[in-house]
C-alpha cells in the first residue's frame, strides 16, 4: 500500500517552497529593478510587490500538491517514492543498493514530530534520495528497515 | 629527522612543483606584469615567485616517505605536519605520468589511487623512475602475496594485449575527434576574451591581401568558385593534419592490456602515461559511431568508472578511442562479466509515435527560432520553415535505429540518427531505477525509464530509454527490480 505523508507536512512543504520561491524571486526581481534602472524603463514599482507576491503564492500552492501528491512504499524488493502531478517521476532504492541512511530534523518538522529521510546510494544523480517531512516514528523504523546487512557483498561498485 | 628506510622524493621534484605552480599562478602574475604601472609591481612579482620557490623547497625536505610490510606511511608538511598510512591493500591504482621534462630528469609523477576514490591519497611529485617502479612492484607484489592466500594457488595469469593503436589508426582518430577545430575555437575564444586587436587585424590583413591578390588574376565567375572551393579545402585539409598531429601526441603507442584483474593503459608521444583500471570497477560503456567513424568504420568506446580519474588526461575512460567493430566487439567480449554478452542480437522498438515526440520537440525550438528570425529579417525569416521535412526525416530515421534491449544479462539503449551511440551495463551494477512520465507521455501512452550507475559522467548521456510503451516501461522495471532484489 502506498503511504501518504502525513497531514502536517503540508505546512513543511508550502513553507518550504513558499519561501525558496520568495528567495529567487527575489533576486531575479532585483537583476529587473536594476536593469530597468540602468535602461530608463518606466515601469510600474507597485507591480514589483504584486509580482513577488504572485511568486510566493504559486510557491506555496506547489508546495501544496507537491506534499499532496508525494506517496511511498517499502516492499520486499525495496524502497519506492512517488512524486508529482502533471510530471510524475516514480523512484525505487532496491534493498541491496542501500549504502548507508541519514535521518534529519528542521526546527518545523521537530515541532510537528516529522522528520527527513536520507537514502545513500552508489549511484551517480540519484546518489542521495530523500524524503522531506515523514512521520518520525516511520522514519526511523524505514532507517531501521534499509540498514544494509554486515557483510554484504559490494563488490560490484 | 631521517630514519634509515625512510626516502625522499627525487632532488628534482622543487622544479616541477614550482613549474606546477608557475602555471597556477602564470595568469595572475602576467596579468600584473603587464597592466601594472610602476617599479612596485616588478617587486611583487619577484616576491611571489620567490615564495613559490620557497613553498617548493621546503615541501621537498618536509616530504618522507617509507615502505613498510603491509603499508606505505607518508610525512609531510611544514608547520602543519601530517603522517599518512595507506595499506596497499586498500590502493587501488599506482599510476605514472612522464612528461618530456620528466624523462629528461628520469623521473615520473606518481598517484596512488585508494577505494574510497575522490581524491587522490598521495601524489608523489616526483619519483625516480627507479623508486616509483619499486612502488608500483611493492603494490602489485603484496597484491599478488593477498591473492594467493585468499584464492589458494593463484599463479599470476599472463597479461595480454587488447587492443594497440597504430600510426594509421591515430590519424583516423585525428579526423574523427577533430581536436585541431577544438583547439583552434579555444584560442579564438581566448584571442577574443582578451579583446586584443591583433586577431581582427591579422583577418582583415589576410582577407585585403587574398582579395588584391585574386583580383590581379582577374577570374571569371566559375573561377572565382574554384578557387574559394579550393581554399576551403586546403583550410579543412589543414585542420584535419592539425587534429592527426595533435592525436598521434596524445595516443601514441597506445597499448590496452589485461592482466587478469586489471585493465592497463600506456600512451603519449610526449607525454606518456601509464594507468590501470579494477576490471570490476567498471559500471557502464558508451558506444559512439559518428558520421565520420562510420566512413572509416570504426568506433570508439569509453566506459564509466566508480573510480574518480583525478584530471581528464589521466582518466582511463577511453579505453578503445578508436577500433573496428569486430575489434570492438571482440575487446567488449573480454571486458563484459562471464553473465552478459555483447553485441546484444535482439532489439525492441520504441513507441510506434515515439518519432513524433522527437519531430514535435524540435519543431517547437524551430518554431521558436523562425519567431526570433522574422522580428530581425521580416516574413523572409518564414524560410527557417523550409527545415521542416528535414526534421521529420531526422525523426524518423532516429527512432528507426532507437531501441532498447534487457537480455543476455545487460540493459542497452542505442539512440542517434547521424551520430549514434550505444549504452549499456550490466544489470547488476544498476543502483537506482526510476519512472517518469510527463504529460506528453501520458497523451501518447509513453514513459521513459533512467538506470542511475556508479561513476557515471554527468556531460555524457545517462542510461535512460525514452518513449517507451507505458506496459513495456512497467514491466521492464518490475524484471529489472527482480533482478536487483538478488
Amino acid at each position: 500500500m502506498w503511504r501518504p505523508l502525513p497531514a502536517p507536512a503540508r505546512w513543511v512543504y508550502v513553507l518550504d517552497l513558499a519561501l525558496s520561491s520568495a528567495m529567487s524571486g527575489a533576486i531575479v526581481l532585483g537583476l529587473f529593478i536594476g536593469f530597468s534602472y540602468v535602461l530608463e524603463w518606466d515601469l510600474f514599482p507597485r507591480a514589483y510587490a504584486g509580482a513577488l507576491a504572485a511568486v510566493v503564492v504559486m510557491g506555496a500552492v506547489r508546495g501544496y500538491f507537491r506534499w499532496k501528491h508525494t506517496a511511498w512504499l517499502l516492499d520486499e524488493t525495496g524502497f519506492r517514492i512517488r512524486r508529482g502531478w502533471l510530471w510524475l517521476r516514480e523512484t525505487l532504492v532496491p534493498r541491496a543498493r542501500v549504502q548507508h541512511l541519514d535521518i534529519e530534523r528542521g526546527p518545523i518538522e521537530r515541532r510537528f514530530r516529522l522528520a527527513t529521510l536520507i537514502v545513500y546510494t552508489a549511484g551517480t544523480s540519484n546518489s542521495a534520495v530523500t524524503l522531506a517531512s515523514l512521520d518520525d516514528d516511520d522514519a526511523v523504523a524505514l532507517r531501521d528497515a534499509l540498514l544494509p546487512e554486515r557483510g554484504r557483498d559490494d563488490d560490484a561498485i | 629527522m631521517t630514519t634509515p628506510s625512510e626516502r625522499r622524493l627525487h632532488p628534482a621534484s622543487p622544479v616541477f612543483v614550482l613549474l606546477l605552480s608557475l602555471r597556477q599562478f602564470a595568469l595572475p602574475i602576467v596579468v600584473l606584469l603587464f597592466t601594472g604601472r610602476g617599479d612596485r609591481t616588478e617587486l611583487v612579482s619577484l616576491v611571489a615567485v620567490g615564495a613559490l620557490v620557497l613553498h617548493s623547497l621546503a615541501r621537498y625536505w618536509t616530504y618522507r616517505y617509507r615502505l613498510e610490510r603491509d603499508e606505505i606511511v607518508i610525512r609531510s608538511g611544514v608547520l602543519k605536519k601530517s603522517v599518512r598510512h595507506i595499506p596497499f591493500a586498500r590502493i587501488q591504482n599506482v599510476s605514472l605520468r612522464q612528461s618530456l621534462l620528466h624523462r629528461a630528469f628520469r623521473v615520473a609523477e606518481v598517484e596512488l589511487e585508494s577505494a574510497g576514490g575522490r581524491s587522490a591519497e598521495g601524489q608523489m611529485r616526483v619519483l625516480s623512475l627507479a623508486d616509483a617502479h619499486e612502488l608500483e612492484a611493492t603494490v602489485r607484489g603484496h597484491e599478488r602475496a593477498q591473492h594467493a592466500v585468499e584464492g589458494g594457488e593463484a599463479p599470476a595469469p599472463p597479461s595480454r594485449v587488447l587492443l594497440t593503436l597504430d600510426t594509421d589508426d591515430l590519424i583516423r582518430l585525428g579526423f574523427v575527434s577533430n581536436r585541431g577545430l577544438v583547439l583552434i575555437a579555444a584560442a579564438l575564444g581566448v584571442i577574443s576574451q582578451t579583446g586584443s586587436e591583433v586577431m581582427a587585424e591579422f583577418l582583415t590583413r589576410w582577407t585585403r591581401a587574398l582579395m588584391g591578390w585574386s583580383e590581379t588574376l582577374h577570374l571569371s565567375t566559375a573561377g572565382a568558385v574554384l578557387s574559394g572551393v579550393v581554399l576551403v579545402v586546403i583550410l579543412l585539409a589543414l585542420l584535419y593534419l592539425l587534429s592527426a598531429v595533435l592525436s598521434i601526441s596524445r595516443y601514441h603507442a597506445f597499448t590496452l592490456t589485461d592482466d587478469g584483474r586489471r585493465l592497463r593503459v600506456e600512451r603519449g608521444l610526449f607525454t606518456r602515461v601509464r594507468g590501470a583500471l579494477l576490471r570490476r570497477r567498471i559500471q557502464a560503456f558508451t558506444l559512439h559511431e559518428s558520421l565520420m567513424h562510420r566512413w572509416l568504420r570504426r568506433r570508439s568506446l569509453t566506459v564509466d568508472s566508480a573510480a574518480m580519474p583525478m584530471s581528464e588526461e589521466r582518466s582511463l575512460s577511453e579505453l578503445a578511442p578508436i577500433a573496428t567493430r569486430e575489434q570492438m566487439d571482440a575487446l567488449l567480449g573480454d571486458l563484459l562479466s562471464p553473465t552478459a554478452a555483447w553485441p546484444v542480437t535482439e532489439w525492441h522498438p520504441l513507441h510506434p509515435r515515439a518519432w513524433r515526440r522527437v519531430f514535435g520537440r524540435a519543431f517547437a525550438w524551430t518554431l521558436v527560432l523562425t519567431a526570433i528570425v522574422v522580428n530581425f529579417a521580416g516574413p523572409w525569416g518564414l524560410l527557417v520553415l523550409a527545415m521542416t521535412p528535414l526534421l521529420v526525416l531526422r525523426a524518423r530515421q532516429w527512432a528507426r535505429h532507437a531501441g532498447w534491449s534487457d537480455a543476455q544479462g545487460l540493459i542497452a539503449v542505442r539512440e542517434g540518427w547521424l551520430s549514434r551511440g550505444w549504452r549499456f551495463a550490466e544489470v547488476r551494477k544498476l543502483q537506482v531505477l526510476t519512472l517518469t512520465q510527463t504529460p506528453f507521455d501520458r497523451r501518447h501512452g509513453m514513459a521513459s525509464l533512467w538506470m542511475d550507475t556508479a561513476g557515471a559522467v554527468r556531460s555524457r548521456r545517462p542510461l535512460r530509454i525514452r518513449f517507451l510503451p507505458e506496459a513495456d516501461a512497467r514491466a521492464l522495471h518490475a524484471r529489472l527490480a527482480a533482478v536487483m532484489r538478488g
